[in-house]
């Protein structure tokens, strides 16, 4: 439990610093990296660990910036919780490695971001921003795919050190 | 070897110059903000920079003479060298008065033009258009796009009926190489906007294809346009899309058009509503009032001058009478009209020209 | 261990597909989007599909719609138009200590482009959108949106 609660906070952090890189051209897009975390806890627990914490992360972060039911937070939350699905599903599949299970999560992240800012924004103009937000996502998925998988090796090795 | 690389070297320095010297058409766009009470923009490609420095000046002397010329609400500027301008004509009834040619040439056209549009199209119903205006126009009680009261518009009516349209407003007369109006009745008074607009861009449109300029566009105000041929287009055709007057910002359709007068009267920039109608500022000189017929007249032809007149009158005739005039004058005017109802449909009447509607 | 090498090349291809698939889509798009220059420029607030104001390039006007629901804190109506320095100003909803904030937009008739130069929200990301000639500005944290419209034609008449 502990160790969650630390993950969650590890998150949360993460994506406080993430909404400190713009992604232009949106406001308030981000580029998912607090995924990671999200990454991590459904491959050393369950999806259903994964998707408490994903969850939580979202709305402490919205409690702690202030943001709780701003446009800002409905699109966090429908990406997060789009990619969370996303990642779920492929994972369970197993036809993919990590990497890709992070990469779709990333596309699934940034797709979910653009139907939140639809509802917001009450317009289709946000669609106009989804070929770069695409695009940007693979890098992204890439890199958080990245992060994911060293820190799964050295868990494993850790894990097994402990034991 | 060094000398072959060398006069290599010198034959490609002297290419290139001659290259770069092969004149490039200069693009040149113009914007006048003081003429007529309206927005003109001209855009051209000229020979080059000094060519068209010389064109700018050339043309903003055009508009600056109608200008002040045809300048009804106001006396001529202090050391101008014309005569008369419309104000000052306006003030002297049953007088022969001494004006310059360009002024007297535009008003025979405007007599012709009269004759052409069976008196649809008349500048000397200057008093009943105010009238109007001063209600559409009015700021302080706000009646722009707005419904007026009924004590309002009855207002309009009572003024209206002490007007008499006059049926000959004004006589011109030439003796000795001077040139003489003579205004008849004093509920004549002359007002040239619906015609000096699209004449003064008539002459520069003429001024431009006697320079040999090819590529260029002129808009006056948003309602009149005069274009050559486009350039960076296979087809050289200027897309030209038509203002949907009864959803605001939207197009009803789009034309293809290369050297031709464009010209637009419509119901929809300046008017008050009463029981619904939208009452603008077009005045008919056969009924006093603003027309209901249509929302708009886009008409494509050869002279600028004669559109901006014909889109006024055709604007004041019903089904009947403008039916009447296309078949009548259509071809040898070269005239197309695209006309967007009052029930919102479309009635075209097109010779050439390619019109698709959205 | 095999499953795991089968996996890392799917992987591999994956990305690759994606990169080509989503990267062609993004240059297709760039190449072909908002290239016809604007007539016309709505600035949205809110939920509205009606604009607040417009701007229309050719004819060089600006013309506000409706006035917006301010708190009676504040003196002034908005939207405010300033035809000198070529702005709007708008309310929005990004709150500062529980206060909204002022947006304004720059437009320039001559450039037909709309630029959004002052604003609160996280990071100022609204006012470093750039001037846009096509493309939209969406200021998410205010609820403000400029949206451009190009009628495919050279001039409108």
């Amino acid at each position: 439990m502990t160790l969650l609660a630390n993950f969650l906070a590890i998150a949360i952090v993460l994506n406080i610093i993430e909404s400190a890189i713009p992604v232009i051209p949106v406001p308030g897009a981000k580029l998912g990296f607090a995924n990671v975390v999200t990454l991590i806890v459904l491959y050393v627990y369950t999806f259903k660990d994964s998707s408490i914490l994903t969850i939580s992360r979202v709305l402490l972060v919205s409690l702690l910036t202030g943001k709780l039911l701003g446009p800002v937070f409905y699109m966090s939350m429908a990406g997060a919780i789009l990619a969370m699905l996303a990642m779920g599903f492929f994972k369970k599949l197993n036809f993919f490695g990590i990497l890709g299970v992070s990469v779709l999560g990333s596309v699934f992240h940034c797709i979910g971001q653009v139907i939140g800012g639809y509802f917001v924004i009450g317009s289709t103009a946000i669609v106009l921003y989804l070929p770069i937000m695409l695009f940007l996502s693979i890098p992204a998925g890439v890199v958080t795919g990245l992060i994911a998988q060293r820190f799964l090796k050295i868990w494993e090795t850790w894990n097994r050190d402990l034991q | 070897m060094p000398v072959k690389k060398g006069i290599l070297f010198i034959v490609l320095i002297f290419g290139l110059l001659t290259l770069s010297a092969c004149k490039k058409p200069v693009a040149s766009t113009f914007n006048f903000y003081e003429y007529m009470d309206t927005f003109i923009s001209i855009s051209l490609y000229a020979e080059s920079e000094s060519d068209a420095e010389i064109m700018k000046q050339e043309i903003e002397d055009i508009y600056s003479m109608y200008h002040e010329l045809t300048n009804n609400y106001e006396d001529l500027s202090f050391g101008s060298t014309y005569k008369e301008n419309i104000f000052t004509i306006n003030q002297k009834i049953n007088e022969d008065i001494e004006i310059d040619q360009e002024l007297y040439e535009i008003l025979e056209e405007a007599i012709r033009l009269n004759i052409l549009t069976d008196g649809y199209f008349d500048i000397s119903i200057g008093k009943m258009v105010d009238v109007w205006k001063d209600v559409i126009s009015n700021d302080v009680d706000g009646y722009m796009h707005n419904e007026v009261p009924e004590s309002v518009f009855q207002g309009i009516l009572d003024d209206l009926v002490d007007i008499e349209v006059v049926e000959e407003p004004f006589i011109l007369t030439e003796t000795d190489g001077k040139y003489y109006v003579r205004l008849t009745h004093e509920d004549v008074k002359l007002d040239l906007g619906a015609l000096s607009k699209g004449y003064a861009t008539q002459v520069v449109y003429d001024y431009l294809i006697e320079k040999g300029v090819e590529y260029f566009s002129i808009t006056a105000g948003s309602s009149s346009i005069s274009i050559g041929k486009k350039i960076d287009r296979k087809t050289e055709m200027f897309h030209i899309s038509l203002a949907n007057p009864v959803e605001s910002g939207q197009t009803y359709g789009m034309i293809y058009v290369q050297n031709k007068a464009i010209n637009t009267s419509g119901n929809f920039e300046q008017y008050f509503l009463y029981k619904g109608l939208r009452y603008h500022h077009v005045i008919s000189p056969k009924t006093k009032m603003p027309a209901q017929f249509y929302h708009t007249v886009t008409l494509v032809g050869e002279d600028a001058g004669t559109l901006d007149a014909l889109s006024t009158a055709l604007f004041s005739m019903n089904e009947e009478a403008f039916e009447a005039f296309i078949t009548n004058h259509q071809e040898e005017l070269n005239l197309e009209v695209i006309r967007f109802n009052y029930d919102e449909t479309v009635s075209t009447y097109l010779i050439d020209t390619v019109f698709e509607e959205f | 261990m095999k499953s795991m090498n089968n996996q890392k090349k799917r992987d591999l291809i994956l990305i690759g597909l994606l990169f080509i698939l989503l990267g062609g889509t993004f240059v297709l798009f760039n190449m072909l989007a908002f290239k016809d220059d604007a007539a016309l420029a709505h600035v949205y607030y809110g939920n509205s599909t009606d604009p607040i104001v417009s701007i229309d390039f050719t004819k060089q006007t600006v013309e506000k719609f409706y006035d917006q629901e301010v708190p009676a804190t504040f003196t002034s109506t908005f939207p405010v138009i300033d035809e000198n320095l070529q702005t709007i100003t708008l309310l929005g909803d990004y709150t500062i200590n529980g206060v909204r904030q002022i947006v304004v937009i720059q437009y320039n008739f001559e450039r037909r482009s709309v630029q959004i130069i002052q604003e609160e929200s996280p990071n100022n990301i609204c006012s470093r959108e750039g001037e846009s000639t096509g493309w939209p500005l969406i200021c998410l944290p205010n609820r403000i949106r400029v949206e451009f419209v190009t009628n495919q034609g050279d001039f409108t008449v």
